[in-house]
């Protein structure tokens, strides 16, 4: 009988099933209490169900000294899916192959996934992802499965302006914002705030909040929004005017050592560095070196007159060349002026006579007056990457004797655009250098605090200050300086044309204009310096970067708010 | 006539349940079963349903829906007699061939595979294994005497199989064709094939999945990873270890229903084919023995409808639908604690899933129809003690049931006149 043997056949299956039953339970039991997979699987559930992170807070935004927003954080997203969550896979597919860079069949294999994350895109920007999230909104189609976590990004609202002094901010393998260059190199500590070293658990059940990091610091700068798009603007148009390839300007209050614009060209926009990265991401302000040329005859003169070897007086007999430590030093033109004081030295900016001065100084005092004036060191200014400069010295191997004769008149040694501003600025302000800086004060949750101002050094006496100040102011009213003068206001200053060092020699035809003045001369309150690297239009400095200066400073003044020399003298008068 | 006394009172304590003499542990088993699995599904569904629908209960209703409907089915199977299967097996098994033809043309895709229709709602592979047992009941019963010619009875047999296993491997889903496989010669075999034919089958199978392994890459994967993890459990594949961590993590006694928090994305599915693991992690050993004792009762009833099947054709049917469902929940089970290799097998009952719990209960109704006969013939000794005398028996029994049921069926007089009746048949 085929039942019979149904109920037999039957019972010998399920007592096969009811083995394989029994199994179960003892291999649940071996996985519940074997030591080696418990261990295994209690690490194993640790590790996936809490991640260690950082959790950063936000970084601290940057203001100018008015208040005037400069950079600050916006978001934009990582996109990922979770295929669990997928209802309608077309819509998914559809919608973010046609809103991101992405093929069909990678979103579907995403989907696809048996993780229950997967990063499809990183980073998105704010606007695919509003987009994403308007689309999610009008429920015409069905996106669930899609993650958009929102990640910082650092916003430059001014775009390229005071691109290089800000420095810009990337991700470092870590994924968090790190600062490069500029003042979120510098700052990048405060600005980053502390981040704090946590758990995130994905469990729901043991979900905590997330630690609350401190938050980064907010910076005031010394910069001028305003002062900054003005050198900016005159930086470019000088640039395109006189065919130049590159070019600094730096406006500082040499009362304060404050910083109210700094800008060197080309430029790049901080926004788009991933995708149009800058040639040279530093600050060519701070960080680029040059031989100043014949700028630097002030901090010579400055010497010769603080040490007393010399008064605007002293007589000099410039018979058109000399000779120093077995070098011949010739004039710019070549050509010998005559009998000539210190003052005619400056005015027609005599290498013969300023090197022939710095043989009377001497190499020691020269070089002591040198390294007083802070040359051959950083200037400790809070900005990313300084460059030192260098200044040789009696004593080191590639010292001579000529090299007294030529960094008499800037030859031989090499400033950073700062550094010199920083140096003649003593002369500026009565023989003391004030430590220059681009903070203003920080802005900590509640508390705020002010920048102190710092004195960097007095290389020369208040005396030799002011008496140079009038020998520059008059020089530059008589001599050929003349394109660099502001009507209304009384200027000091000095051109320079320097020559560019090859390795062995200087390049024949390129050179480096620039200008070095400050104002208004009875009271110092801006010092700028222009320079423009081989122009193409003229060679010399008095016809380039002069009348930049110029031209700079006549809109400066206005921002400023620096009444011309009459009305203020009338002005104080009537105090 | 001491036997039609004890009938009587016997079973009028099951009438009071459902007013029918039926298995009522039966009923008791698949109703515990269908509770924990709805705890189950609620619990494993809460986060995702609110995710993506911001209802909790969402998932969890809709399961509730398929209840109703699977409540439904099993009460229209329980009322059916069973014996009409025997002319709807053909009817059924053309619409499963082409419910099976029509999702590979117009079903939607989930997971690289074309299953369902709806979105995932409805998959006539589980159909298809239900249908199959079926069929393959009656016609092992319609040839139960030509089934020993070697030819005839492994030619049909095969091809039957064959075609319907094509169609599910076409979507592709291993799992599901590799069940139609095993259900079928499981019958095939407590049907009453000889060992010649077991061995044929059981070579044939053998080949036909060395065949199948080297075609799908998912299934040499799953082999690979199986081999690996049934050594070591800590190099099993990363679903079967995200299973042990809910395991380990469960213990004895569990975290506490609904507090499992591998649930929470780390273990895939864990509504559906991972839900033994959820129990596992939230009702810890004892749940899960508890849960393995259901299904045991359930085979133990399923194997004493089969057993007090009064036809050839019950028997085969109760023991298709019992090993079916206890296959499945082997295979379920095994494969979350890794003595098995990965097969996306729904665990009857717990795992969410409308057409596996429609046609799970379905198929319970069936079992029940069975049984209906057996309750009423409390007085037939067990197979074991068979005669010739219990086949004669049998015979007068028949048209007395038919009589009864078509009596209860179509006429609504009330039960004295039913009882009169039935007293007049047993007396």
């Amino acid at each position: 009988m085929l039942t019979d043997t149904v109920y037999v056949r039957l019972r010998l299956v399920l007592l096969g099933f009811a083995a394989v039953m029994a199994l179960v339970v003892v291999q649940l039991v071996r996985v519940d209490f074997g030591s080696h997979t418990v261990t295994y699987f209690r690490n194993l559930s640790d590790e996936i169900s809490q991640l260690e992170r950082d959790f950063a807070p936000s970084r601290g935004r940057i203001y100018d000294r008015t208040g005037e927003l400069l950079v600050t954080n916006d978001i934009q997203y990582e996109l990922g899916i979770s295929p669990p969550y997928v209802l309608v896979p077309d819509d998914v597919v559809n919608t973010l192959s046609d809103l991101l860079d992405m093929s069909a069949p990678d979103v579907q294999a995403a989907i696809d996934s048996d993780q229950r994350y997967v990063l499809l895109a990183r980073p998105v920007s704010a606007e695919v992802g509003a987009e994403i999230k308007r689309l999610a909104d009008l429920g015409d189609l069905n996106l669930g499965g899609i993650d958009l976590t929102p990640i910082p990004l650092r916003s430059y609202p001014g775009g390229t302006l005071a691109a290089q002094l800000l420095g810009f901010v990337a991700y470092n393998l870590e994924g968090q914002q790190v600062g490069y260059f500029g003042v979120e190199g510098f700052y990048n500590e405060l600005l980053a705030g502390r981040s704090v070293h946590g758990l995130k658990r994905m469990v729901p059940f043991e979900v905590e909040p997330d630690p609350a990091p401190d938050q980064g610091t907010d910076l005031f700068l010394t910069i001028d929004r305003d002062v900054q798009f003005l050198v900016e603007v005159t930086l470019a148009g000088a640039i395109e005017q006189y065919g130049a390839e590159s070019g600094t300007i730096i406006v500082m209050n040499p009362r304060s050592g404050e910083i109210l614009g700094m800008a060197s060209w080309p430029t790049y926009d901080p926004n788009h560095y991933v995708t149009s990265p800058p040639a040279d991401p530093a600050n060519p302000a701070v960080s680029g070196q040059f031989e100043p040329g014949s700028t630097f005859k002030v901090l010579t003169m400055a010497a010769a007159l603080d040490s007393g070897t010399v008064t605007p007086q002293t007589p000099f007999l410039d018979t058109g060349s000399i000779e120093v430590g077995g070098v011949i030093i010739n004039n710019w033109n070549r050509g010998g002026w005559g009998p000539v004081d210190m003052q005619g030295c400056m005015e027609h900016s005599l290498n013969v006579c300023l090197a022939a001065i710095a043989t009377w100084l001497g190499p020691t005092t020269f070089y002591n007056y040198m390294a007083a004036f802070g040359l051959g060191h950083i200037t400790n200014v809070d900005l990313a990457a300084e460059s030192p400069g260098r200044l040789k010295l009696p004593g080191d191997s590639d010292w001579f004797d000529s090299d007294l004769g030529t960094n008499s008149f800037g030859q031989g040694v090499a400033v950073t655009p700062l550094q010199l501003v920083t140096a003649v600025s003593a002369v500026a302000n009565g023989g003391t250098m004030m430590q220059p800086h681009i903070l203003a004060g920080v802005q900590d949750g509640g508390s705020q605090h002010a920048t102190q101002q710092q004195v960097l050094g007095r290389p020369i006496r208040p005396e030799t200050a002011a008496l140079l100040n009038q020998m520059m102011a008059t020089s530059l009213e008589a001599g050929e300086g003349s394109q660099a003068l502001v009507p209304g206001y009384r200027i000091a200053g000095k051109t320079g044309t320097a020559q560019i060092p090859t390795p062995g020699g200087y390049e024949p035809a390129d050179s480096i204009g620039s200008f070095i003045g400050w104002g208004p001369v009875d009271d110092p309150q801006f010092i700028v310096l222009v320079k423009l690297d081989r122009p193409s239009t003229s060679i010399w400095g008095s016809e380039t970067a002069a009348p930049v200066f110029s031209q700079l400073v006549q809109r400066l003044v206005v921002l400023l708010e620096i009444p011309p020399d009459d009305v203020r003298h009338a002005l104080q008068a009537g105090n | 006539m001491a036997t039609v006394e004890l009938s009587q009172t016997e079973p009028s304590v099951r009438k009071k349940m459902f007013g029918l003499p039926i298995d009522g542990m039966l009923i008791v088993v698949v109703g515990a079963l269908v509770g924990f699995g709805l705890l189950m599904v609620y619990s494993t569904t809460f986060d995702w349903s609110y995710q993506a629908y911001d209802d909790a209960a969402y998932i969890f209703l809709r399961q509730v829906g398929w209840l109703g409907v699977g409540l439904i089915a099993m009460t229209t199977t329980a009322l059916m007699p069973y014996r009409w299967w025997r002319r709807l097996a053909v009817l059924l098994m053309g619409i499963t061939l082409l419910l099976l033809i029509l999702v590979l043309l117009f079903g939607s895709t989930r997971f690289n595979a074309q299953r369902s229709f709806f979105n995932g709602s409805v998959q006539p592979s589980e159909l298809a294994k239900f249908v199959t047992i079926l069929y393959l009941a009656v016609w092992l019963d319609s040839k139960s005497d030509r089934l020993h010619q070697l030819g005839y009875g492994i030619g049909p047999f095969g091809i039957i199989v064959g075609v319907i296993t094509a169609l599910i491997l076409a979507q592709p889903d291993l799992s599901a064709a590799a069940t139609v496989v095993m259900i079928a010669a499981i019958l095939f075999f407590v049907g009453g094939a000889d060992i010649l034919q077991m061995l044929i089958v059981a070579i044939a199978g053998t080949l036909t999945a060395v065949g199948v392994l080297q075609f799908y890459d998912t299934g040499r994967q799953r082999l690979s990873d199986y081999l690996a993890g049934v050594q070591d459990l800590t190099q099993a594949s990363w679903h079967v270890q995200q299973a042990a961590i809910a395991f380990v993590n469960g213990g004895i006694f569990g975290r506490g229903l609904g507090e499992s928090h591998q649930k929470f994305g780390f273990l895939p599915t864990p509504h559906t084919d991972s839900i033994f693991a959820i129990v596992g992690e939230e009702l810890g050993l004892v749940g899960c023995v508890l849960l393995i004792g259901l299904f045991v009762a359930l085979a133990w009833r399923g194997f004493r409808i089969a057993g007090g099947a009064r036809d050839q054709l019950g028997a085969l049917l109760a023991a298709g639908i019992v090993c079916w469902v206890t296959l499945e929940a082997i295979i379920n089970t095994a494969v979350m604690v890794g003595i098995l290799p990965f097969a996306g097998n729904a665990l009857p009952f717990i795992s969410y899933g409308g057409s596996s719990l429609v046609v799970n209960l379905s198929a319970m109704g069936v079992l029940l129809s069975i049984s209906r006969r057996e309750q009423r013939d409390e007085a037939i000794p067990r197979r074991t003690r068979n005669s010739g005398l219990l086949r004669r028996m049998l015979g007068q029994e028949r048209t007395r049931l038919n009589a009864t049921h078509d009596l209860g069926r179509r006429d609504r007089r009330g039960r004295v006149s039913r009882l009169v009746s039935r007293s007049d048949g047993h007396s």
